[in-house]
């Protein structure tokens, strides 16, 4: 559910691998 | 001019004669400009140092004429170069007939005649005007060789000179070419103007290695791109020269993923325009069901091949002959899915094993034994096991032990084998002796039929891609997963993705990546917002998100962050 990955600088990344509309749903979801 | 005449009479005189002869008149040619004159003299050659040479000779013998010993002393030297031409020129003038001036005038006896007939001769055959031309441009192209030397011996240089000097160049330079134009023009012209052939070859030496080089190194710039005149080898060669690498930017990158959603929504509403025939088509094979049956009950095992998942059939199949047995205790059926990734040779035997006593456990040890038992168990119980194994050759069931453990269940009396089998080169998987052992009956049950159970599409396309971490079961996974967390995780999730959200809209235009939050940022938020309070609590929650993976991930602590694994594929199957 979450990635994380490096940048060229070395620093930590963390990302969420979904599209922005899924977040948002998520979120709804989450906060309901 | 007396020795001319004598000359002249004599046709079979010795080379050493002509080029005195020929010397002497030049020189006249040049001091009046006289054409027919000219012509006499561009037999011998239009070479300037020949010319200079023949001019420094001219001069001693003009001197001594009267006595010919000191003057012709020096002039046999060039006789030895020219020994082996005379006779050619003799041998021209015999065939073509053109410039045969001595001979003619040796029969006249007129002296003049010899100077005009070869001019004559030329204006018939219609060759005067470039004759002509180029002529005059010899005489031009001998002056400003003349006046190269003399500006080089002089050593004298003004502006003036340095312009005529140019000019002499390029007259010397343009005859130059010309001149060798003119060679190999003359040279195809024919017999009348051999003697001009003969001026060529006089000239050869010094000048058509130089017109040859030139005319190869032309050749070789031209080569590249013209393939003419190129041997059989060579033009292949070009002609499979190997071009640009044609690559095409359509890759699978680029492509746009289908969504959880969008994916089973699409799925849902898709339907088949063949359903019909596929139908019927199944119907035909259950029709031959009891054949089937008949066959397995004369111990035959029966292999279903042909495109399309064989899965529906053989489920029907094993309905089919449940129903048809009344005792159920003696006769059981066993199926075993092998496209199931994890399918082991152990498990099979020993649901084999079970079916035929419930209490029965396997002991445990290596196959064979497994197997020996399990035999000895069936030949002891008097149950009836009908095996039936979908993809019989799946990846899990082609090593060579799985089968041949296969193949001596299926040669026991007391177990039947259906199997189906997906791949076109199924047959190579078994050799004579297990064939005999499995005793295979092969029907073709084309049956066009989706593989959805056999092949997960949506992982493998994942796995293509290299992106497992997709696959997290879309939005309703995710809601699955965090309902089973606790209160911090959920609301660090929810941070997590508040933040990438405002990346999001902050970036708006390039949303072709998932924005990431530095690891830092999220955690200080996170104490920010009272959800942790030291770096190893923060830890932990997040770790809640990567427990959830089948396999165990291997955390690598760094001075920036840990590294958490790129490829977290918490599947709906393994949430629900």
């Amino acid at each position: 559910m979450i990635t994380s990955q490096k940048d060229v600088l070395g620093t930590e990344l963390l990302s969420l691998p979904f599209r922005k509309e899924e977040l948002e749903a998520i979120l709804e979801d989450i906060m309901s | 001019m007396a020795r001319k005449k004598v000359v002249t009479t004599e046709p079979s005189s010795p080379a050493s004669a002509r080029p005195v002869r020929k010397r002497s008149a030049p020189r006249r040619g040049l001091e009046a400009a006289e054409e027919l004159v000219e012509t006499k003299r561009r037999r011998i050659s239009t070479h300037p140092k020949a010319n200079i040479g023949g001019e420094l000779q001219d001069d001693l013998t003009d001197e001594g004429r009267g006595n010919e010993s000191p003057a012709e002393e020096p002039a046999p030297t060039p006789t030895p170069r020219k020994r082996g031409r005379p006779p050619k020129a003799t041998i021209a003038t015999v065939a073509g007939g053109g410039p045969p001036t001595p001979s003619k005038s040796g029969v006249n006896g007129v002296v003049k005649t010899p100077v005009r007939t070869p001019a004559k001769t030329r204006a018939l055959n219609g060759v005067d005007t470039p004759n002509r031309r180029a002529i005059t441009d010899r005489s031009a192209r001998r002056k400003s060789a003349r006046a190269l030397i003399d500006h080089v011996v002089g050593d004298a240089s003004s502006d003036d000179e340095g312009g005529s000097e140019a000019i002499a160049r390029a007259i010397y330079g343009s005859s130059g070419s010309e001149d060798e134009d003119e060679d190999g023009g003359v040279g195809r012209r024919g017999s009348d103007d051999e003697l001009e052939g003969l001026h060529s070859t006089n000239a050869t030496p010094s000048k058509t290695p130089r017109g040859r080089k030139k005319k190869a190194t032309t050749a070789r710039k031209k080569s590249p791109t013209p393939p003419r005149d190129l041997p059989p080898h060579e033009q292949y060669f070009y002609q499979n020269k190997p071009g640009l690498a044609k690559t095409s930017n359509n890759n699978l990158t680029s492509l746009g993923l289908l969504t959880h959603d969008e994916y089973f929504t699409l799925l849902r509403e898709s339907k088949d325009q063949h359903e019909e025939d596929i139908q019927f088509l199944q119907y035909l094979h259950l029709e031959s069901f009891p054949q089937w049956a008949f066959e397995l009950s004369q111990g035959f095992s029966i292999c279903l091949y042909g495109y399309g998942s064989k899965r529906q059939l053989l489920h029907k199949l094993a309905t089919h002959l449940y129903s048809v047995t009344d005792d159920h205790e003696s006769s059981k059926i066993v199926v075993v899915n092998g496209y199931v990734r994890k399918t082991t040779t152990r498990e099979i035997l020993s649901t084999i094993g079970s079916a035929v006593d419930s209490s029965y456990k396997l002991a445990s040890g290596n196959q064979v034994t497994m197997l020996q038992t399990l035999l000895s168990l069936l030949s002891s119980g008097g149950v009836t096991i009908t095996l039936i194994i979908n993809s019989i050759d799946a990846p899990q069931l082609r090593k060579a032990g799985t089968q041949s453990i296969l193949a001596q269940l299926a040669a026991h009396p007391q177990i039947r084998l259906v199997c189906s089998a997906d791949t076109p080169d199924v047959s190579l998987l078994w050799d004579s002796g297990l064939r005999s052992s499995f005793n295979f009956l092969f029907h073709d049950c084309t049956t066009f039929a989706p593989y959805a159970a056999e092949i997960d599409v949506v992982d493998e396309v994942h796995e293509l891609l290299g992106r497992k971490a997709r696959r997290v079961g879309g939005k309703d996974g995710v809601a699955f997963v965090l309902r089973s967390l606790p209160e911090n995780a959920k609301n660090l999730f929810r941070l997590l993705i508040g933040e990438v959200l405002v990346l999001m809209d902050e970036e708006s235009g390039a949303s072709g990546d998932n924005p990431g939050i530095e690891y830092r940022m999220l955690y200080n938020k996170a104490v920010e917002e009272f959800i942790c309070s030291s770096e190893m609590a923060f830890r932990t929650l997040l770790k809640e998100y990567v427990r959830l993976r089948r396999n165990p991930a291997t955390f690598t602590v760094s001075s920036p962050g840990f590294i958490m694994p790129s490829n977290m594929p918490v599947d709906s199957t393994t949430t629900r």
